[in-house]
């Protein structure tokens, strides 16, 4: 059975520079991986190249099953993106954004959906209200919504802990932990290793826009498993 | 801490660095020496003329600089204390003295297009009046009337910046704003306009540059050197002022909700819904547009415009409109725009959204502009003189949306719009847009007029329907050129992610 993300030799170019190169992952229905590695490794140019928003220089995605170069409308319809950076229109309030990504996505029924998201992230306070006064935070935390609202076959979370508080933290953990029950596959990219452990069970290691380095997340913690990530990144 | 002279040395040598193409540095230093070139060609263009028409252009005088004058009070206003050499948010952990601020604004100030059409007029106006006496005395009263009126104009507007952050401030600027706007009317109703005009104090002036060398032009220059540094000293006070005043303005506007709206019926009228809602949900583009809807209209009221000169306005008031938001158009969804890349659709259509919520916005100002200006137009106009006006209308606001949206494709920049005095793009790259916009709509103005005085009504409309087409025809292909994934990243990346 064929993966619900694989991604083949991806290399991405910035001009003379080098952003990915010759990435590799595959993760299985059900499964969460863990993206880590240092400033400017890569992450958050591959996590923009698998959810479309950014064409590879060269190499192949395919989600659940559908070519990325070919369809890449089809391969957005299954993924849901969290960028790194806000990922929210600045005057536009959350309830306009979820209204946006219905009609864009052909969703019928959806404000119970939208409601319940808001109300998990304790977000419905604040549903009309235009983003640009969000804290960061709160940001994050309606970026995750929005990424996780139409139950995507592919999940793909930057930085979704980035000065979110604890409850919000765990909204999230509940929302991975949903969508890999669910059949969906997840990647998550942070800097929080130890937050990596609790969503994800693998991870995979980023230098210089390659893998150098696979293992269930939980190796990574700990002194011996920290020392063993700081050797691979630096 | 160091000197604000020499922060605004070093800001400007970041905002230059800043600048990576090398044709925006190229086209910064010709547009130096350009103007440079034209100051010296019009102050030495007087002898060209003949003694009618120097007496009609020295009687314009006063209202020249007078016109200056207000211009130099009203740009900073628009732009909230006057333009930023590097935004503030990108300043805040340096300790940049507010006076750099107040300093880097009178250093942008030239970057602005009607400023320097203005300035190159008061050049021509001075050479006339010097004809009689030295041209060089002339041209240092104007110099400083220059300097002085500049540098007065930030200071009223940061004023008026510090007043408005509390309510009680909001609403006395209101109020003073619709007394001025109210004398105004009743003032050009009253036929008493030119009565008022020949009072200007810019008589005083004009009068020591005709005078140069006498005690008057001893005194008025004096007056104005005066006027250079009461003018810096308070200006950069005011601004100190206004930066520490503690506000409750734009944050609490962007805490209130919202009224929420129903779904729309497509997929283009909710992206048209959502684009719209950012034009008039940013702080500064609700201000800009006001600005540039309303006070155009107004000048051409009270000016009593006749009806074969309307004809231009379109294309002045469609330029300004583009400048507002239209140059960077992408920029209204700010960093939503990684969001919205990664959401299944045709990316044309957000394109084509964008396109059609400027052109609205273009079209809105030109026709408030336009009907507020033909309340005062004598007489009654020929069939030929409104088709004129339509077409130029619609040519110029069909040429702003097309020549904006290929801006936005080729040349994003990062804005997220939040305060009042927040610009969509950076002061060098907005000059360039403001002449890219400006040069062909005035063109084009000038064009239809010149085909609206006979009987051929439907000329001017012909012309402008050929405008209109080409301007399709270039807006196509900028929406083509968009759907090109690698075109399309970097505009999402640029406005994006910075």
């Amino acid at each position: 059975m064929e993966p619900v993300l694989l991604a083949r030799q991806l290399v991405v170019d910035f001009g003379a520079v080098r952003a990915v190169d010759g990435f590799d992952l595959s993760v299985g229905a059900g499964k969460s991986v863990a993206l880590v590695g240092r400033n400017g490794a890569g992450k958050s140019t591959t996590m923009r190249v698998l959810a479309g928003v950014l064409p590879a220089s060269s190499g192949q995605v395919r989600v659940a099953g559908i070519d990325a170069g070919k369809d890449p409308s089809g391969v957005k319809a299954v993924v849901g993106y969290c960028p790194d950076v806000g990922g929210l229109i600045p005057r536009a309030t959350p309830w306009e954004h979820l209204q946006l990504a219905a009609k864009l996505r052909g969703m019928k029924g959806w404000q119970a959906r939208a409601n319940e998201l808001l109300d998990r992230f304790d977000l419905a306070g604040a549903a009309d209200r235009v983003t640009a006064g969000f804290s960061h935070g709160m940001s994050r935390r309606m970026s995750v919504v929005l990424a996780t609202f139409h139950e995507p076959r592919l999940l793909l979370l930057d930085e979704p802990f980035d000065g979110v508080d604890p409850l919000g933290v765990d909204a999230t953990l509940d929302v991975v932990a949903e969508a890999r029950a669910t059949g969906a596959a997840v990647l998550v990219s942070t800097h929080l290793l130890p937050l990596a452990v609790l969503a994800c069970e693998e991870a995979v290691v980023l230098k210089g826009g390659r893998v150098v380095g696979a293992s269930p997340a939980a190796e990574l913690t700990g002194t011996e498993g920290d020392s063993r990530y700081r050797a691979l990144i630096t | 801490m160091t000197r604000p002279t020499t922060q605004v040395r070093a800001l400007l040598a970041l905002r230059w660095q800043m600048a990576r193409t090398p044709g925006l540095r190229l086209g910064l230093v010709l547009g130096a020496v350009g103007l440079a070139w034209l100051l010296q060609v019009v102050l030495t263009s007087a002898d060209a003329l003949d003694a009618p028409t120097l007496a009609t252009a020295v009687e314009l005088a006063p209202s020249t600089f007078l016109g200056f004058g207000v211009l130099a009070v009203i740009a900073p206003l628009t732009a909230g204390g006057g333009n930023e050499v590097v935004p503030p948010d990108q300043l805040a952990p340096h300790p940049v003295r507010p006076s750099t601020q107040f300093l880097g604004g009178l250093v942008l100030a030239p970057l602005n297009l009607v400023w320097v059409v203005q300035l190159l007029a008061l050049a021509a106006m001075t050479a006339y009046l010097s004809l009689d006496g030295s041209l060089w005395r002339g041209a240092l009263t104007t110099t400083l009337y220059v300097l002085g009126l500049t540098v007065l104009g930030q200071a009223v507007a940061w004023l008026v910046v510090g007043l408005r952050q509390t309510r009680a401030g909001r609403r006395t600027t209101g109020a003073a704003v619709a007394v001025l706007l109210l004398t105004a009317v009743v003032v050009v109703r009253s036929g008493r306009g030119t009565e008022v005009l020949a009072a200007s104090p810019t008589r005083g002036v004009v009068r020591a540059i005709t005078e140069n060398g006498s005690t008057t032009w001893a005194l008025t220059t004096a007056s104005l050197l005066g006027l250079v540094v009461l003018g810096l000293l308070v200006g950069a006070g005011l601004c100190g002022w206004a930066l520490r005043r503690p506000g409750d303005a734009g944050s609490a506007r962007q805490l209130e909700p919202v009224r929420r709206r129903s779904s729309r019926r497509t997929v283009q009228r909710e992206l048209r819904a959502v684009d719209r809602a950012s034009v008039w949900r940013a702080p500064a583009l609700r201000r800009g547009g006001l600005v540039l809807a309303v006070l155009p209209g107004l000048l051409a009221a009270g000016a009593a415009v006749p009806w074969e000169s309307l004809i231009v306005l379109p294309g002045l008031v469609a330029a300004g409109a583009g400048l507002l938001f239209g140059v960077n158009a992408f920029c209204l969804d700010g960093s939503g725009a990684l969001w919205l890349a990664s959401l299944p659709h045709d990316p044309g259509r957000v394109a084509r959204a964008k396109a059609a919520v400027l052109g609205e916005t273009v079209l809105a100002a030109v026709i408030i502009a336009a009907t507020a200006g033909a309340l005062r137009s004598p007489g009654t106009p020929t069939a030929t003189e409104v088709s004129g006006i339509v077409a130029a209308g619609l040519a110029c606001s069909a040429v702003v949306v097309a020549t904006c949206m290929r801006n936005s494709v080729r040349r994003p920049h990062r804005a997220d719009l939040h305060g009042v005095r927040d610009a969509v793009a950076p002061p060098g790259a907005l000059a360039f847009a403001s002449l890219r916009l400006a040069t062909p709509t005035a063109l084009i103005g000038v064009l239809i007029a010149s085909t609206a005085t006979g009987d051929a009504w439907w000329l001017p409309l012909a012309l402008g329907t050929a405008v209109v087409l080409g301007a399709g025809l270039s807006l196509n292909r900028t929406l083509r050129r968009y759907e090109d994934p690698v075109v399309r990243a970097r505009v999402v990346q640029v406005v994006g992610a910075g």
